[in-house]
């Protein structure tokens, strides 16, 4: 059943996704093609300062569209919680044969791939806009020489920096998927209350989020205070330092989804205010 | 055993009691109509059987479980609202009926929407209240279901779309099962019913075959309803 739903999750999401994608790519070569034509002084003044201002508009759109893509996952993860659960269709969501465990857990597993597509399309348009092909044909070399800087690294640091990168990964993985059940709890909450639902939702999304990072600036000040921090600066104590704050910044995000996740089940299921 | 057993059921929202104490049991074959007033508790009753409420006190039981997954595979609930998904078409409906339920007749299904002349690549969306409330009741038919719950199924539609939705019914519900139908428009399904049970504020007012009602009163269960409800 989890396969199904994250099929038909899919399905729902995608029809957003794939356009917003789309579009972020082609204002992205329409803005690299204005880029190009602004540095080549074809025609006139007039001509110049046309393809000037189309490409300052062009690069102001695509740094909003940058901000688009990054919130499109959460906000798209957010309303279609409160759509596929929380309102009408809630009513056929929720007498499916399956769990409220499988049902969360394929929205979540859905909310992290696009916040992942998100990722790499950011990369990729930044990626268009700030090279050209000669850079590209640098691109293997340029790998190579990263490689083998990161292999004699992880050699001097004894597997520490790979430890390091897989610690990163996680909280990044992790940190997706605090952001999205602090939305679903937000929602949870807020909708089962006869009254003042949205109000209600966007206060308790303040709270939630001010009560992770006040957790998590605490986290980063007591690890900064520890004994190992205020040892002597060395490669070794940078990296002991930062494998101390991401094993602690781990444990506060499980924490955290453990909190966020079980609200989120006791109000969709023992709270429950369909309308 | 019973289909669909109530003991000593309650449900209370704050201060508010939409059932008190409900006993009540449905036998398998039966069709029974669930008759009462607005804010009787007729729907919270139904909510209840499809675990989209909690009780308060006492117990609900599906083919003596309490309503879980394992419940919801075997009831098929018609909500008192459109709770198909708008952006979907009319042929990612039947995809998805049939992806979650293991009893969903697809053939079954794609007649009759074929009948109601539906173009399958059509959104929801597009479609009129009516017609959306007649697909709901197509996708919630076809399925070999041992209860079928149907909360004020002929509520808000014309005389002719009451005829289609009763005719549906009728005509596509699997006969070794259970119809509980949520209605104060009597006079509509009396026809179809075996039992009904009157409800009146969140309590089991009478709980008989409508045969015992023509027989011991001499009346119609629309008449005698009008008599019990009397303002």
């Amino acid at each position: 059943m989890l396969r199904k739903l994250i099929k038909h999750e899919f399905r729902a999401t995608s029809r957003i996704m794939w356009p917003i994608f789309a579009g972020m790519l082609a204002l992205t070569l329409v803005m690299r093609a204005a880029m190009y034509m602004t540095n080549r002084y074809w025609g006139g003044f007039d001509t110049a300062r046309f393809f000037s201002t189309l490409y300052s508009l062009l690069f102001l759109a695509y740094i909003f569209g940058l901000a688009a893509l990054c919130l499109a996952p959460l906000v798209l993860s957010a309303v279609r919680f409160r759509n596929h659960i929380l309102r009408d269709e809630g009513y056929l969501t929720l007498t499916l044969p399956v769990s409220i465990h499988r049902l969360l857990l394929s929205k979540l597993i859905v909310s992290a791939v696009w916040y992942a597509a998100a990722f790499l399309v950011m990369a990729l348009t930044m990626l268009v806009v700030s090279t050209t092909w000669s850079d590209l044909r640098t691109f293997p070399a340029l790998f190579g020489d990263l490689f083998s800087a990161f292999s004699q690294l992880e050699d001097s640091l004894r597997s520490g920096a790979m430890l390091l990168i897989l610690q990163i990964f996680l909280a990044c993985v992790l940190g997706v998927i605090v952001s999205t059940l602090i939305v679903y709890a937000a929602y949870a909450v807020g909708y089962s209350f006869n009254r003042h639902k949205s109000a209600i939702t966007a206060v308790l999304l303040l709270v939630f989020y001010q009560l992770v990072q006040i957790a998590g600036l605490r986290l980063t000040f007591d690890v900064a205070d520890s004994e190992r921090f205020s040892q002597a600066w060395s490669a070794h104590a940078a990296m002991s330092f930062a494998h101390s704050f991401f094993t602690m910044a781990l444990v506060g995000e499980l924490v955290s989804c453990a909190i966020f996740y079980l609200i989120t089940w006791y109000f969709t299921t023992r709270k429950l205010n369909l309308e | 055993m019973s289909i669909l057993e109530c003991k000593a059921l309650t449900k209370r929202y704050g201060g508010k009691t939409a059932l008190d104490g409900v006993d009540l049991a449905v036998e398998p074959g039966r069709i029974v109509g669930l008759l009462g007033p607005n804010g009787s508790g007729k729907t919270t009753l139904i909510k209840l059987a499809n675990g989209l409420l909690t009780p308060t006190s006492g117990e609900i039981l599906i083919d003596g479980r309490a309503p879980s997954p394992e419940t919801k595979a075997i009831v098929s609930y018609l909500p008192d609202r459109n709770a198909l998904p708008e952006w979907m078409s009319v042929a990612q409906t039947v995809d998805y009926y049939a992806d979650f339920y293991a009893d969903f007749r697809r053939d079954a299904a794609q007649e009759m929407i074929a009948r109601l002349g539906l173009d399958a690549s059509g959104r929801v969306k597009a479609l009129s209240k009516g017609t959306r409330e007649k697909l709901q009741l197509v996708l919630v038919m076809s399925r070999a279901a041992r209860l079928y719950l149907l909360d004020e199924p002929i509520g808000g539609v014309d005389p002719a779309t009451r005829d289609y939705i009763l005719r549906t019914i009728i005509s596509n519900y699997n006969e070794d099962a259970s119809v509980v139908i949520s209605t104060h428009l009597i006079a509509d399904v009396e026809q179809v019913l075996d039992e009904v049970i009157f409800l009146q504020n969140g309590r089991v007012e009478r709980h008989t075959s409508v045969d015992a009602i023509r027989s011991e009163t001499g009346k119609s269960v629309d008449e005698l309803f009008r008599e019990v409800f009397k303002c």
